[in-house]
């Protein structure tokens, strides 16, 4: 059986963590970097429904919503964790139990906070690997938002 | 990493090699690309640890190094590094409230 490892990622930031906790989740579309839209028209907003079983998504200039999370734990202003509603082969994963999962805390340090994401419980992943191994090698594999992500790490 | 499957005859590439170990005459005998741009594939591909080589008698042989996996596990890496990064940036530029709800 195939295991992936979490990913970990973290920074520090200025202010407390409920401003921290409030930047990220409330403010999402003014930091993320736009190359990393997985929605295929271009985002105008980013909500995070703030609750457990809350959803997480982009709202398009075409009108359209696309969710992209679920929130599973809610504990402002220390941390939140989501379902990554996103499949092996980048395709909307409905079923929140075969979703990998993302965790964000936020811990006081001196007047800073430093923010650490782990994305992990890949074993979720129904098909995970089967499916990343076949989008890499079909030729059209590559979602459409995944190609420019692609080009713009090529740049 | 990703960049360097931007290319899709760099991805036919790989697919060759992930199937079987190859050499890059026998990668070059089935696509419609010279030996030389199998060459310079492999050699972006090698660079961005996606395949590996080693010596077997005169040819040079090429052998994948990552599973599907890992590509997701890279691309989310590379991800959360970019976001994490431009929330920072975000964070420290606008005026901090000390805690004041606004």
């Amino acid at each position: 059986m195939t295991t992936i490892t979490d990913v970990r990622r973290e920074v520090t930031v200025a202010g407390a963590p409920q401003r921290a906790f409030d930047l990220f989740t409330n403010h999402m579309a003014e930091w993320w970097p736009a190359e990393h839209h997985l929605a295929g028209s271009p985002v105008v907003a980013m909500t995070v429904e703030p609750r457990v079983g809350g959803r997480i998504y982009d709202s398009c200039e075409d009108g359209g919503d696309s969710v992209w999370g679920q929130v599973t734990e809610w504990d402002p202003p220390a941390s939140f964790t989501f379902a990554w509603m996103i499949t092996g082969n980048w395709q909307l994963e409905t079923d929140v139990d075969k979703a990998s999962r993302v965790s964000v805390t936020f811990t006081a340090d001196g007047d800073r906070t430093r923010v650490a994401l782990v994305h992990k419980d890949f074993w979720r992943m129904p098909e995970g690997g089967q499916g990343m191994a076949d989008s890499v090698g079909a030729a059209e594999g590559w979602g459409s938002g995944l190609q420019c992500f692609a080009d713009y790490v090529a740049t | 990493m990703l960049d360097s499957l931007a290319d899709s005859t760099r991805r036919d590439v790989l697919d060759l090699v992930r199937r079987k170990p190859s050499s890059v005459q026998e990668i070059a005998d089935q696509l419609p690309i010279s030996r030389p741009a199998v060459s310079q594939h492999l050699k972006i591909l090698k660079g961005a640890g996606v395949v590996t080589s080693h010596a077997v008698g005169t040819r040079r042989v090429y052998t994948v190094t990552t599973d599907g996996f890992e590509v997701l596990r890279q691309w989310l890496d590379v991800m959360w590094r970019d976001a994490l990064s431009s929330f920072a940036a975000f964070a420290d530029s606008r005026p901090n409230d000390s805690g004041e709800d606004s």
